[in-house]
């Protein structure tokens, strides 16, 4: 047998075919947009329903209702009550999950193939004919209120909201999908019941049906399920409809600390408001993001993880969203080096923009690293309905997944820098800390760095 | 049950130990590799906890033939690379596109067989640092992040080697050396010590021969003893921590029997009927109908030597944590003498009879095929024993989940540990000694 060399490391060889999922579309009567995608990988079927909105439609005055309204999609709906949903879920080995996107509220169930036409219709219930008794209004605004309470103890959840409310202010993408107390408190059952009514309609839903099943059979079962649903006329317009903010985000480039007294780390979040789902440097970002901290081996992972040990990891990475959406690095360092890691991170970005440029190595590595492995997002059937509702969330074209790798490979080199620039900009990024304010408050002085205090908010 | 759940594999054992199982799934053109080494945080040494986690890291550090960029190098191929430890055994996984296998292979024979001439000090003492922000970030910064540790410390007795979490205590993190590093390396990081497991896009056969060429050089390392002890609690705990928490916590925890235990699958399926979702006894009665608690969950946390069942329940404002143990109990109490129903054991046996194909969808990574195929055989010494775990499920019955229960949860005693906002140790149940984990 040959020996093994082990001067070198092997050569890979060429790449071998895949075929993306192929979408068989069609759009019911009644407007609703219908995918099916067969992937026979295992005895599984995956569907989600996007429902347009998500918690950046949520009116001034009622941040989370959104969500809160999602929220009680599975706690009664059609014949059934919640525990009554839970049941017939659990018995066909249904996952079922709801989430609530500042885009949009994904309605999720993945179960046996064989139970797909149950699930089917447990969720054209979840849809159309959600309960929203008062009783259970009543107990998950308790809920929520319990876990909004909870949450204050959270480092990481801190970070997350001073840092979107700090860039986006007014915006609708300035207030956590969760809402804030005071909102969830005064929102009413009624309020509730109009704004489903009001966003859930088969005209704002797409609905993707991927995994073992014939798509005749999918599309059959759709139109079986959710072909008669009618968005009912729409009420006499809500006062609170009308009032939703929109506002243009503003950046703020300083540095705020929300005091957490005797934390044994600091919670960090470093960014701005950057690049939307459909901006044509996309792929130009995707690759001078993994150069920055997309990945494992990165230049902010390198230096803060790898060289200093200042951190279990640090990552960064464009949230593309409908709208403008944020550029972010997050990461949680030791208390000692809170400042030294946030100078850090700027003087990275900053170098990226002007002395230290993305190199041809560096591009060249970052498309391997990102095109290469990009097949394995398609393994799963809940995988694959989730990508294709991408699609139809940012309206992307049929041969996006097809398309990827040659849009990537197509980047040039020179291309990066002004696609970086037009979208985040080293001057206008904020940084917000969560820490022990007497430990890192010196820090920040010592560097000659203002840091302005700010309260979690408590509305 | 469904036969596509079943892992169709080839298996074979080199002259050095090493145990190779391969499995062919083309759906994507990815390869996926798993490395277990049957050595977790169970076989470290008091004063010394926390190594077999940190030595997972330096085996990302570089090996003799590639001494800097294990990531580096699986990146630019397109491939994901981690690794995880727990108290049983330490993981290390690539996936990868399929005309990639040979890198893998390469770099994990590499780090199998000579790992120690690229370890240096300094990388050792970067990665102490690393696995103390790891720790930090994950326990002490995280509400109720020390739990774990004051459980450990509770359930287990002195020298017990479940008596330490996996991360270890920092002090002990703190006093390691890199010398402990490279005693850890020749002790447990050998073929006779390890199992692969290949699952994808790849042929079985030719599969099989590159394993040999890479790995049937290495040398076999010395036999590893590893720690068998079971242990009993003589009478309740009360416990309690101060933490930066909004709520209080109570946290119910038992010895149960090891995994693969007909009773460990019975406690699956009582820890299903009593918390799982709105249909359980304990959510209906303490979150959906009384409020008096703002979650619930139930876990028979499965592992080598012996498993723990956990209960846990976060109370409402005003609510009282001795109002959540008496629900608990009472619950315990009826299960212990009826069982479940024939609703809730059909649920709980449909719900564990999914999860065995959901598992099954993915080739590799934390719990893909690869991940499962080494687990069977590192645990039970068979790749293919999923049929016989499956079994576990079907066979339980009312009776037999009764049993279960009562024997495990209402004849022994049990930890009962509150974590309560700091300054407020009047929250916790009654008699409930103050604990400051390590």
């Amino acid at each position: 047998m040959m020996a093994v060399d082990r001067s070198r490391l092997p050569v890979s060889g060429a790449a071998r075919p895949f075929r993306f999922p192929s979408i068989a579309r069609t759009t019911l009567g009644n407007g609703l947009d219908l995918r099916v995608v067969a992937h026979e990988a295992a005895p599984v079927v995956s569907m989600a329903a996007l429902v347009r909105g998500g918690s950046s439609a949520d009116p001034a005055t009622r941040f989370g209702l959104a969500a809160f309204t999602a929220d009680l999609l599975d706690d009664g709906a059609g014949s059934l009550d919640g525990p009554g949903l839970a049941d017939v879920f659990a018995r066909i080995g249904a996952e079922a999950d709801i989430e609530v996107w500042p885009d949009a509220t994904v309605v999720s169930i993945t179960t046996m193939a064989r139970y797909a036409e149950r699930a089917l219709e447990l969720l054209a219930d979840l849809l159309v004919r959600p309960r929203f008794a008062d009783q259970d209004v009543e107990r998950v605004r308790g809920l929520r209120l319990d876990r909004l309470r909870q949450m204050r103890a959270q480092a990481a959840t801190l970070a997350d909201r001073a840092f979107t409310r700090a860039i986006y202010g007014g915006h609708p993408y300035g207030h956590p999908g969760i809402g804030h107390p005071a909102a969830v408190r005064a929102t009413t059952a009624d309020e509730i019941r109009a704004f489903h009514r009001a966003t859930c309609t088969p005209q704002a839903t797409a609905l993707v049906i991927a995994g073992a099943i014939a798509p005749s059979r999918a599309e059959a079962l759709a139109e079986q399920t959710l072909g008669a649903w009618r968005a009912p006329a729409p009420a006499a317009e809500s006062a609170l409809a009308s009032v939703a903010v929109q506002t243009e985000p503003a950046a703020r480039g300083c540095v705020l600390v929300v005091p957490r007294p005797g934390a044994p780390q600091s919670e960090l979040r470093i960014g701005q408001v950057s690049a939307s789902r459909l901006t044509p440097d996309y792929h130009a970002l995707l690759l001078w993001n993994a150069v920055l901290g997309g990945q494992f081996v990165s230049r902010l992972n390198l230096n803060l993880r790898q060289a200093k040990g200042y951190t279990y990891g640090v990552r960064s990475g464009f949230d593309f969203r409908r709208r403008r959406g944020p550029f972010s690095v997050h990461t949680s360092v030791q208390t000692t080096a809170t400042a030294d890691a946030v100078s850090e991170v700027l003087r990275e970005i900053t170098e990226l923009a002007d002395a230290r440029p993305v190199t041809a190595e560096e591009l060249a590595r970052a498309k391997a690293a990102v095109g290469l492995g990009y097949p394995r997002g398609f393994e799963t059937a809940q995988q694959v309905a989730r990508a294709v509702a991408q699609l139809a969330l940012h309206e992307l074209g049929a041969d996006h997944f097809e398309q990827f790798r040659a849009r990537l490979n197509a980047v040039q080199l020179d291309a990066l820098p002004a696609a970086a620039n037009r979208h985040v900009q080293p001057r206008a990024l904020t940084a917000v800390v969560v820490g022990d304010p007497d430990a890192v408050g010196p820090q920040f002085a010592e560097r000659g760095v203002t840091v302005e205090i700010v309260a979690d908010e408590e509305e | 049950m469904h036969p596509a759940v079943d892992i169709p594999y080839f298996t074979h054992t080199l002259a050095n130990g090493l145990d190779v199982v391969v499995h062919e799934d083309r759906h994507i053109p990815m390869a996926a590799v798993s490395v277990w080494y049957h050595v977790g945080s169970r076989h470290e040494q008091p004063g010394r906890t926390g190594f077999a986690h940190l030595f997972e890291h330096l085996m990302f550090k570089g090996s003799a033939h590639h001494p800097d960029g294990y990531f580096e190098a699986l990146q630019e191929a397109g491939g994901l690379v981690n690794g995880s430890t727990n108290t049983d055994r330490t993981n290390y996984w690539e996936v990868v596109p399929s005309q990639s296998l040979e890198l893998a292979l390469w770099m994990e024979s590499d780090r199998m067989g000579h790992l120690l001439p690229a370890l240096s000090e300094a990388k050792f003492t970067t990665e102490r640092e690393v696995v103390l922000n790891e720790r930090r970030q994950n326990y002490e910064n995280r509400p109720y992040g020390l739990s774990s540790v004051a459980l450990a410390e509770a359930l287990f007795p002195e020298g017990h080697p479940y008596r330490w979490v996996t991360i270890g205590a920092p002090a002990d993190l703190v006093a390691s050396s890199v010398d402990d590093a490279r005693d850890f390396f020749r002790a447990f990081y050998h073929p006779g010590n390890a199992s692969i497991a290949i699952a994808g896009d790849v042929d079985a056969a030719d599969t099989m021969g590159l394993v040999e060429r890479y790995f049937g050089d290495l040398p076999p390392g010395p036999a590893v003893l590893h720690p068998h002890r079971t242990t009993t609690l003589e009478r309740e705990a009360r416990l309690v921590l101060e933490d930066r928490v909004e709520l209080p916590r109570l946290s119910l925890s038992w010895h149960t029997p090891e995994m693969f235990h007909d009773d460990d699958a019975a406690m699956d399926i009582a820890a299903d009927v009593l918390a799982n979702g709105k249909t359980s006894r304990l959510y209906r009665s303490l979150v959906y109908e009384a409020r008096l608690a703002a979650d619930v969950s139930a876990m028979q946390a499965s592992r080598e030597m012996s498993s723990v069942f956990h209960v846990v329940a976060t109370a409402v404002p005003g609510s009282a944590l001795a109002a959540l143990d008496d629900a608990i109990t009472r619950a315990l109490e009826e299960l212990a003498a009826t069982g479940p129903t024939t609703a809730e054991l059909e649920r709980a046996t449909a719900r564990a009879e999914a999860q065995f194909v959901y598992r099954v969808q993915t080739i590799g990574g934390f719990g893909g095929k690869s991940d499962q195929l080494n687990a069977y055989n590192v645990f039970t010494g068979s790749p293919g024993y999923m049929q016989a775990d499956r079994e576990r499920y079907a066979r339980a019955t009312a009776q037999s989940v009764a049993s279960a229960v009562k024997r495990w949860l209402r004849e022994a005693p049990r930890v009962a540990l509150s974590v309560v906002p700091r300054g407020q140790s009047v929250l916790a149940l009654p008699g409930s000694e103050q604990v400051f984990p390590a």
